[in-house]
């Protein structure tokens, strides 16, 4: 149950750094590769897909949650 | 100088490192390998070693004073933290890291409390070390149990399309730097956003003069809401520690 916590609480920040981290590994390549926008525009669309990325799966471990009963028939919290 | 940037001057002194502690009345100029945060360091782990290793009674039979204050922080990380994310038999193994990280952010955000110390959790160095120990942890504990393979295994996500994995194998490895990253920011920026927010209410009342004094009072405020913060800060790092730990360590859960 704390571990639940922690995935909501660690969302949130995790989406964030990751598109900044891969928007800055774009800008860097960009720079080594002399000017120019294509991979600081591919570093955003793929940090935007990471932290799809991370929702999806609280999502899928979420719902996993929800299909699993208990011993008296309810929904497992 | 005007009075914005005289406070704007000291609210950057207060929350950066350097290597002149002022203290009431004197400055201490620090050596060039030792700065006022690492200062906070040492002083933190040798309080941690005080209170660990000479007060905290462990042969007691039933803890009182303080080592019952502390036994209770103890068995919230094992019990709730370490166990809970690692299984009971290497969430034992693993107590004395999570108690570690624990106490000593908690010592760390707490002298950052005190007037004449500085928050050493306000520097992204200190928290990036932290940090960084969770990192070899994740890695090099994952290849301890599960060998090299099922660390690498740990990367493949289970029931995606097979051609979604040259894509999602490659972000679930940078996945795991960036989870290590984002708790360097965490606990970094909550620390010097609180300090930063305090000093600049106080700062109002140097500005505007009488005017600002009900600033006082929601300095005061922040001020008790940065001890709370101080526990939680502590609380999440450990505990978002010992889950990404425990997500390397054992991948199927």
């Amino acid at each position: 149950m704390y571990s639940f916590y922690g995935t909501a609480i660690s969302l949130g920040l995790n989406m964030a750094v990751g598109v900044v981290v891969f928007t800055l590994a774009g800008y860097w390549l960009d720079q080594k590769r002399g000017g120019g926008k294509a991979w600081t525009l591919c570093g955003i669309f793929l940090g935007l897909f990471y932290g799809a990325y991370e929702v999806w799966k609280v999502v899928r471990q979420l719902s996993k949650k929800a299909g699993r009963k208990d011993e008296e028939g309810r929904p497992a919290a | 100088m005007d009075k914005t940037a005289a406070v704007n001057q000291y609210i950057m002194e207060e929350v950066q490192d350097s290597h002149e502690w002022v203290l009431p009345f004197i400055k201490v100029h620090l050596p060039d390998f030792l700065s006022v945060h690492g200062v906070m360091l040492i002083l933190c782990a040798s309080i941690l070693l005080l209170l660990f290793g000479v007060l905290y009674r462990k042969k007691d039979v039933v803890p009182h004073g303080l080592t019952n204050l502390l036994e209770v922080f103890v068995l919230f990380v094992r019990d709730q933290i370490s166990i809970a994310c690692l299984g009971d038999k290497d969430g034992r193994k693993m107590t004395p890291l999570f108690c570690s990280f624990f106490f000593f952010i908690l010592g760390l955000n707490l002298m950052g409390l005190i007037p004449i110390f500085r928050a050493a959790t306000g520097n992204v160095n200190v928290t990036a070390a932290l940090a960084l120990i969770t990192l070899g942890f994740m890695i090099f504990g994952s290849i301890y149990k599960n060998g090299f393979i099922g660390f690498v295994k740990a990367f493949v996500p289970h029931g995606v399309p097979w051609p979604l994995l040259f894509l999602l194998t490659p972000i679930e490895f940078i996945g795991m730097f960036i989870k290590a990253f984002a708790l360097t920011i965490r606990l970094f920026a909550n620390m010097l956003a609180g300090h930063i927010v305090i000093f600049a209410l106080l700062g109002l009342v140097v500005i505007f003069g009488w005017a600002a004094l009900p600033a006082m009072a929601l300095a005061m405020g922040v001020y008790f809401l940065e001890l709370f913060i101080a526990f939680l800060q502590a609380y999440i790092f450990t505990l978002l520690s010992a889950m990404f730990i425990g997500q390397m360590v054992h991948p199927e859960h």
